[in-house]
């Protein structure tokens, strides 16, 4: 369980998130969903402890950031580490030993060559390859499916699924709706650093079309396309 | 075209002037106090010094040859605008150090020095190809990981100077040789990693500093163990010289380390840099500087991992 207890966070005078109380239970999957700016990256990284913030993050396993696996929107590699490098960089960071990074490397990565020259894809895979190897409670996935190909974007979202049934707490954030759909039993929608809506899984496909009529809306005829 | 370029380059320089803390007023005077006192240190200290001292200024040079910069220029400017703007770079960097080279009548040095700053400036520095050089230092990455490999061959200069030193029996060239492996090895804490990658440690901040300089201070000794040993063998009556090489050196990269996270995650500030500076003709500062470096890193680290 995570709790987050009237979370605000201002940079100088302007304030990205308001007063955000909200709860994770361990089984379930939470999506963010919000216009670029909502303040989706900046709620993960003052739950994940990255960012200072006013209010209370609390969890059943303590200190959080032990139990917490982070994937950032845009992973940063040094550029001359390869890939086998980060995942053992990380695994000594948290103190776990005897991974056999081959038998866990399911997206084909190749592990010898530098981090730092993967595609956007494939340094998403790895970065994702890492959280998961470091057993965690807490899931803070921001993106995980930009970048990715078909066949990894069915893994990822199997992966999902896997860790809701070993009774983790995740969370996600997606500007792909559908992939939203198929993870989500819950999702918050963030408006001007406040929540604005919650949305239970009956009613994504109302939001969604919701959320294309607000988008969308008369735009599309303005182009005039004949 | 190339005006407004420069003009630019001396915004952004200003503004990372200020951000470090420093008025441009002040610090344009401050670096050439800095630059004639460093150069005339180095002509004192050795008698190799215009070997060495081009070498310096080349690898600072160098540096304006990395790769991703260099396709940006090659993408906004014309083939033929984009080489003559970088062999410009590069002059004008080269300037100040080439003049001290002619004021201390090393005309020929100063010649050579110039053609390969011309030279550098047809290179883009790091490879995108897929080969990883194998290092020794796989099993705690990152910091050694990739300084080993962004310096190697640098490092490998080093040893074949050392070797020269040897050959020509010359103890004090070995022992400079050595204080250079301590050198580079600083440079490879000089820049403060992304917060992240503390973050993820699962220690407490005093733990995760004696973890850091614990395989700091053994890699570094490692590197610099070839020409220690080779040097002990050769001079065993310096046997001294060479320990208070390699304490003096692990010192400084205790110092420095803890001077990285007493500033993170911002980069080390001026303060800490004067006085570790301060620190170079007169070591024993360390003794003081390693433990006020410490508290303010234990401040600084408890943000990131209590």
């Amino acid at each position: 369980m995570i709790q987050l207890k009237n979370l605000s966070k201002s940079y100088g005078n302007k304030e990205v998130l308001k007063d955000i109380n909200l709860e994770f239970a361990r089984g379930q999957v939470y999506g963010i969903v919000g216009a670029n700016g909502a303040g989706k990256t900046t709620l993960f990284k003052c739950v994940a402890g990255l960012e200072d913030h006013y209010g209370k993050v609390e969890s059943d396993q303590s200190p959080l950031k032990n139990h917490l696996g982070f994937l950032s929107t845009d992973p940063y590699f040094f550029s001359k580490i390869t890939g086998r490098e980060y995942l053992q960089l990380l695994c000594n960071a948290r103190g776990i030993q005897g991974k056999n990074f081959l038998t866990t490397n399911i997206f084909n990565l190749p592990l010898e060559e530098y981090a730092a020259n993967y595609s956007t894809g494939m340094k998403k895979k790895l970065a994702l390859s890492a959280i998961l190897l470091l057993e965690n409670d807490y899931y803070i996935l921001d993106e995980p499916f930009n970048g990715v190909d078909i066949q990894s974007n069915m893994i990822i979202t199997e992966i999902i699924h896997r860790l809701k049934t070993l009774n983790k707490v995740v969370l996600i954030s997606s500007h792909i709706f559908s992939t939203l759909n198929k993870t989500c039993d819950r999702i918050y929608l963030l408006k001007d650093g406040e929540i604005d809506r919650t949305v239970d899984k009956n009613d994504f496909d109302a939001l969604e079309q919701e959320m294309i009529d607000f988008t969308i809306g008369d735009s599309i005829n303005q182009l005039g396309l004949s | 075209m190339y005006q407004a370029y420069f003009r630019l380059q001396y915004k952004m320089f200003n503004r990372h002037l200020r951000a470090f803390g420093l008025a441009p007023a002040l610090a344009y005077p401050l670096s050439l106090i800095l630059f004639v006192g460093l150069s005339f240190y180095i002509f004192y200290k050795t008698q190799y010094a215009v070997y060495i001292y081009p070498v310096l200024a080349l690898s600072l040079i160098g540096s304006l040859s990395e790769k991703e910069r260099n396709v940006f220029l090659q993408h906004i400017f014309s083939k033929q605008h984009y080489q003559r703007l970088r062999i410009l770079e590069n002059l004008l960097v080269a300037l100040p150090f080439a003049l001290f080279l002619m004021l201390k009548l090393a005309f020929l040095e100063a010649l050579g020095f110039i053609a390969l700053s011309v030279l550098l400036a047809f290179i883009k520095s790091g490879s995108s190809n897929n080969y990883s050089l194998p290092t020794p230092f796989y099993r705690y990455p990152f910091e050694f990981t990739v300084g080993f490999r962004k310096t190697f061959l640098f490092l490998l200069l080093i040893y074949f100077v050392a070797v020269m030193g040897f050959w020509v029996d010359n103890f004090n060239l070995s022992v400079f040789t050595l204080i250079l492996v301590f050198a580079t090895t600083l440079t490879f804490y000089m820049v403060p990693e992304a917060p992240f990658y503390v973050w993820i440690f699962a220690q407490k901040p005093s733990s995760f500093l004696k973890h850091k300089i614990g395989v700091a201070v053994m890699y570094a000794n490692l590197l610099a163990l070839p020409i220690a040993i080779a040097a002990l063998i050769l001079y065993p009556s310096f046997g001294w010289v060479i320990l208070l090489a390699h304490l003096v050196g692990s010192l400084f990269l205790v110092a420095l380390i803890l001077a990285k996270y007493a500033d993170f995650p911002k980069e080390i500030g001026l303060p800490a840099i004067i006085f570790l500076v301060m620190a170079i003709p007169f070591p024993p500062i360390l003794l003081l500087l390693i433990p006020y470096f410490y508290k303010k890193a234990i401040r600084r680290l408890n943000q990131f991992l209590a």
